[in-house]
C-alpha cells in the first residue's frame, strides 16, 4: 500500500527557492519599518538642461543614469530621453538601449520579475523528469563562480539545483561554501536551514549542526526571518528555543513589518499549540495574518487539523505561490482535482521537497485512482530522492495498481539499506508485494504479506495505517473474488464512519461501493 | 541706484585685469548648476578664456525660511574663496591635469546695490567629455584610454596634494583641442589643508554618480579612507560611462532588484553584501557586453571591478590592499590604463 502523507510534523521550516524567486516575493526585504539616516531626493534638473541644450545618446543616457540613480524614470523628460536613444539605436550602446528600454517599460521589468513566480501545470512535471536543464543551470553558475568566486549567492543556487538532482553532498558541499562567504546572510542561513533539515535523519547530526549555526549568529536575534527558522529548528529537535521571548518582543515593537514577523509569529503560535495552549497560539496566529506568506497560510491549514478553530481559507489572501496550503485546504474539502492541480504547483515551486510528491502521489493513487498520474509525480520524485523507500513503494504500489507487477518489482528492486528504513514504510513495503502478489495471481502469498501488514500496524499503534491497510486487502480480496470477501468486509465494516482521516473515509466508501457492485477483477497485465 | 546683478552686466567691458568680456553663457557644460555663478567668454592678448563671475546679490533672492542670509552670504563667500585658495594651494606642485583658476580678481561696477563682483578664469576647453563619447560606430579605445589615463593622472596628482575631488564624473572631464583632458570643477572638492564648504560633509558631490555605500547611508568613519575610496570609484565609474554611455551606480541599480535599492532598503549595509556582490557581477557582465569586440575588455573589466567595488574596503587594486600604504593608491591603474593605452594606438596605427 501507499505511504501516507503525514500531517504529524509540520514546522515553520524556511522554505527555499530560487534567490530571484525569494526576492521577489519579498522575503529578502529589510524588515526595519524606518531607515536609520533619511536621505533627500536629488534633483537631475540639470541632466535635464544639460540634455536639452546639447541632444545627443550620450547626453541622454546621462540623463537616464541620473533618472535611474534617484528613482526618477517616470519623469516626463527622462521618457523623451529614452525614446530618442531607442529610435537611434544605431548610435548607442547595449546599455544605453537596454537602460531607455527599460524606461520606456518598466512594467516589462516588473513582469520579468513575476514570472519567475509561474509554474506551470501538472504536465510541467513530466519535463521536469529531465535533468539537463539542470545541468545546463549548474554549467552556467559555475562559469558565474569562476568570475565571482566570492558570489555566495551563486554558491546558494548551486546547491539547491544539486539537492533537487537528489546529490546531497554536493548540495551540502555548496551550501557550506556560501556560509562560509556569508555567513551572516539571512538567504544563505535561511537556504542552509532548509537543506540541512532536509537531509537531516537518524543517521547524522545534520539539525543540531544547523541549531548550533542559528543559535551562534550574531544576526539570528535581530532578523525575525532567523529567529523563526531557529525557532522551527529547535522545534524539530524538541527543545525550547531560546529566543522565543525575543521573538515575542520583536512581534509587538511595531518597529518590524507585519510581513518580516509572519513566519516568526506562526513559529511561535505551532509551539504555543504543541505545549497545548491553543488560546495563545491563536493570538500569534492572528498576528502571524496580518501580512502572511505562503509558509504561515500552509502552516495554519496545518494546525486547522488540530483544531478547527484554526481553519481558514487560503485563497481569501492575496499571497504568491500558496500553493501548498491550497493543496491541503482543497483536500479537506474534497475539491480533489484542485487539490492535485496545487500539489503539482507546489511541487514545481519546491521541487527538491519530498512532502508534495508524497501528497500528490497518494492523493492520485489512492483517492483519484489515476495511476499514471501518481507515477508522474513519483518518477520526478526520484531524481531528487533516488532509493527513497517512502517514493519507491508508492510507485511500485502506482504500478501494481495498473497490474504492471514487472515495473512494480523494479521500483521495490531499488530500495536499499532495508534495516535502516522507517516501520511504518516497512510495513507498507511489506503491503505492497502482498498486493503485487495478488495482481501476480499468488492470491496466497498476497493474503498472507497483507495479514503481516495489518499485524504490525496493530502492534505500532497506528490505527490509520491500519484501516488503509485492511481497505487495501479487501479490495485485492474482492478482486479476487475469494472466499475471504466475507470476513474482511466484516473487518471494514468496524471501521469508525468518520474515522477522522479523510482517505480513510474515502477509501472505505470506495471499498463498500465496489463491494456492492460485485466488480470483477480487472484484467491482469 | 540700479538693482540688477552687477554680475551679470559685464558683457563688453574691460576688466581691470585687462581681459574683455565678450560673450554670455547661458549654460556651460563645466559649471552645471552653480547656483551662484554667471558665466562669460572673455579675451586677452587673442586668447579666449573661461569667466566665472561670483553673483554675491544672489542671496538677496533668498527666499528659504530655514536660512539666514548671512549662511548664504558665508558659503557664497567660502565657495568663492574656496577656489581661489585651491588653486593657489596647487600651483607649481606638478598638478598638470587639473583646470585650475587662471586668474582670480573682482571688479567693481559701480550703480549697482552690490557693486563688488569676484570672478575666476580659467583655460577655455571645448566642452566637456559629453561632446566626445560617440557610440555610433566603433569605439575609439585609443582616444578613450588616453582620455581615461590624463584623467587617472589628474586624480592622482590632486591626490599628492592631499585633494580629493569628490565630483569626478563626464560632465567634470574638460577636453581641450581634442585631445588632453582634464579634470574640471573643484567646487566640491576637499582639501586636508584648506577649509572648504564641503569638509565636513560625508559626501560633497552629486549623489548621482555617489558610491553605492553612500547611497546607503553606511560610510567609513575615518575620512581620508572614506574620501579616497569615493575617488577611486568615481575613477571605475567614469571608465564604465566612456565604454557604456552609463554610469556604474547607474550600471549596478539596473543590475540590482528592486527590493534591495537603496531607495527602499532600510536594513544594514552588512546585510546588503552577498546581494550587492551579485548584483555587482551582473553588472560587470554588462559592462562586459558593451566592449565584447575589444581584445582586452578581460582587463579593462578587471580595472573597474577593483575601482568599483561596492565594498570600500575592498575596492583598489589586489596588490595595493595587501601591501603597506593606502588601499586607493591610483598608481597600478594608471599604469595599466597606460599600457592599453599604447596598445590601442598601435592597433590604430597598423
Amino acid at each position: 500500500m501507499a505511504n501516507l502523507f503525514s500531517t504529524e510534523d509540520r514546522r515553520v521550516v524556511p522554505n527555499w527557492r530560487s534567490f530571484g524567486k525569494t526576492t521577489v516575493l519579498g522575503e529578502l526585504d529589510s524588515f526595519q519599518l524606518e531607515r536609520r539616516e533619511q536621505r533627500s531626493p536629488t534633483s537631475i534638473e540639470e541632466y535635464i538642461i544639460d540634455w536639452e541644450l546639447n541632444s545627443g545618446v550620450t547626453f541622454a543616457s546621462d540623463l537616464l543614469s541620473a533618472a535611474i540613480v534617484n528613482n526618477q524614470l517616470d519623469n516626463k523628460s527622462v521618457i523623451k530621453a529614452a525614446k530618442y536613444i531607442l529610435r537611434n539605436k544605431n548610435n548607442a550602446s547595449y546599455s544605453q538601449v537596454s537602460l531607455a528600454e527599460r524606461v520606456i517599460n518598466p512594467s516589462q521589468n516588473k513582469k520579468d520579475a513575476k514570472s519567475a513566480l509561474i509554474n506551470s501545470d501538472i504536465e510541467t512535471i513530466l519535463s521536469s523528469i529531465n535533468p539537463e536543464p539542470l545541468h545546463q543551470k549548474i554549467r552556467s553558475l559555475k562559469k558565474v563562480i569562476k568570475k565571482a568566486p566570492s558570489n555566495s549567492i551563486a554558491y546558494v543556487e548551486l546547491s539547491r539545483y544539486y539537492s533537487i538532482l537528489g546529490q546531497e553532498q554536493k548540495a551540502l558541499h555548496f551550501i557550506n561554501i556560501a556560509l562560509n562567504l556569508s555567513p551572516n546572510n539571512r538567504f544563505v542561513l535561511r537556504s542552509a536551514t532548509r537543506l540541512y533539515t532536509h537531509y537531516a535523519s537518524d543517521n547524522n547530526d545534520h539539525l543540531q549542526h544547523i541549531y548550533r549555526i542559528l543559535t551562534k549568529n550574531p544576526i539570528t536575534k535581530y532578523d525575525p526571518w532567523l529567529l523563526s527558522a531557529e525557532i522551527a529548528v529547535s522545534t524539530i529537535l524538541n527543545k525550547h528555543s531560546k529566543f522565543i521571548k525575543k521573538g515575542m518582543q520583536m512581534i509587538s515593537s511595531n518597529k518590524v513589518a507585519p510581513f518580516s514577523f509572519t513566519e516568526l509569529a506562526s513559529g511561535i503560535a505551532t509551539v504555543e499549540l504543541l505545549n497545548g495552549s491553543n488560546k495563545k497560539s491563536k493570538t500569534f496566529f492572528d498576528k502571524a495574518l496580518i501580512n502572511p506568506n505562503d509558509n504561515t497560510l500552509a502552516q495554519i491549514e496545518w494546525a486547522s487539523t488540530k483544531d478547527s478553530r484554526f481553519d481558514l481559507n487560503p485563497e481569501e489572501f492575496r499571497v504568491e505561490n500558496n500553493y501548498e496550503a491550497i493543496a491541503l485546504d482543497s483536500f479537506q474539502k474534497q475539491k480533489f482535482d484542485d487539490s492535485l492541480e496545487n500539489a503539482a504547483k507546489w511541487f514545481l515551486d519546491m521541487p527538491f521537497s519530498k512532502r508534495p510528491l508524497i501528497f500528490a502521489s497518494n492523493l492520485a493513487s489512492t483517492i483519484l485512482g489515476d495511476q499514471d498520474k501518481s507515477i508522474m509525480f513519483l518518477k520526478a520524485g526520484e531524481m531528487s530522492h533516488p532509493h527513497d523507500p517512502l517514493i519507491l513503494n508508492n510507485l511500485a504500489y502506482a504500478y501494481a495498481q495498473k497490474n504492471n507487477t514487472i515495473e512494480a518489482l523494479a521500483a521495490l528492486g531499488r530500495i536499499s539499506n532495508y534495516e535502516r528504513i522507517e516501520s511504518s514504510t516497512r510495513i507498507c513495503i511489506g503491503a505492497t508485494r502482498g498486493l503485487i502478489m495478488f495482481r501476480s495471481g499468488n492470491e496466497e502469498g498476497g493474503r498472507r504479506l497483507y495479514m503481516e501488514a495489518i499485524e504490525k500496524t496493530k502492534q505500532i499503534g497506528n490505527s490509520e495505517l491500519n484501516w488503509i491497510a485492511i481497505l487495501n486487502y479487501a479490495r485485492e480480496e474482492i478482486f479476487a473474488k475469494s472466499e475471504y470477501v466475507e470476513p474482511i468486509m466484516e473487518a471494514v465494516s468496524q471501521i469508525p464512519e468518520n474515522s477522522g482521516f479523510l482517505e480513510v473515509d474515502i477509501l472505505k466508501k470506495k471499498i463498500i461501493e465496489t463491494y456492492k457492485k460485485g466488480k470483477s477483477v480487472p484484467n491482469k497485465g | 541706484m540700479n538693482t540688477e546683478n552687477a554680475a551679470h552686466n559685464l558683457l563688453n567691458r574691460t576688466l581691470s585685469s585687462g581681459w574683455f568680456v565678450k560673450e554670455k553663457i547661458k549654460k556651460t557644460d563645466n559649471q552645471t548648476g552653480s547656483f551662484f555663478s554667471v558665466c562669460y567668454l572673455v579675451e586677452k592678448d587673442g586668447e579666449t578664456c573661461f569667466l566665472k563671475a561670483f553673483d554675491f546679490s544672489k542671496f538677496l533672492t533668498i527666499s528659504d525660511p530655514n536660512r539666514k542670509v548671512v549662511d548664504v552670504m558665508n558659503d557664497m563667500l567660502t565657495a568663492y574663496r574656496y577656489e581661489r585658495d585651491l588653486s593657489e594651494h596647487c600651483k607649481n606642485k606638478y598638478v598638470t591635469k587639473v583646470a585650475f583658476v587662471k586668474v582670480a580678481d573682482e571688479e567693481m561696477i559701480p550703480g549697482y546695490a552690490i557693486s563688488i563682483v569676484p570672478y575666476l578664469i580659467f583655460d577655455l576647453a571645448d566642452g566637456d567629455v559629453r561632446k566626445k563619447l560617440d557610440f555610433s560606430k566603433k569605439l575609439d579605445y585609443a582616444w578613450r584610454l588616453k582620455s581615461l589615463h590624463d584623467i587617472a593622472i589628474g586624480l592622482k596628482q590632486l591626490h599628492a596634494v592631499e585633494v580629493t575631488h569628490q565630483d569626478l564624473k563626464p560632465s567634470n572631464v574638460l577636453v581641450y583641442l581634442s585631445k588632453e583632458s582634464k579634470i574640471g570643477d573643484l567646487g566640491r572638492s576637499i582639501c586636508r589643508d584648506i577649509d572648504g564648504p564641503y569638509n565636513k560633509m560625508v559626501f560633497s558631490g552629486d549623489n548621482t554618480y555617489a558610491p553605492p555605500e553612500i547611497m546607503y547611508g553606511y560610510y567609513e568613519k575615518d575620512w581620508k579612507k572614506r574620501v579616497f575610496a569615493t575617488d577611486c570609484y568615481l575613477l571605475g565609474s567614469l571608465v564604465t560611462f566612456y565604454f557604456s554611455g552609463i554610469s556604474m551606480s547607474a550600471l549596478l541599480r539596473k543590475n540590482i532588484p528592486h527590493n534591495f535599492s537603496w531607495e527602499v532598503w532600510n536594513g544594514t549595509y552588512e546585510e546588503l553584501i552577498p546581494y550587492l556582490e551579485n548584483g555587482f557581477s551582473s553588472a560587470l557582465d554588462e559592462f562586459e557586453e558593451n566592449i565584447k569586440e575589444y581584445k582586452d575588455r578581460v582587463e579593462l573589466k578587471k580595472l573597474v571591478e577593483y575601482l568599483c567595488n561596492p565594498f570600500p574596503e575592498k575596492r583598489g587594486h589586489p596588490k595595493t590592499i595587501t601591501s603597506i600604504g593606502s588601499n586607493f593608491n591610483l598608481e597600478r591603474f594608471i599604469s595599466r590604463l597606460d599600457y592599453l593605452k599604447r596598445k590601442a594606438e598601435i592597433a590604430v596605427n597598423n
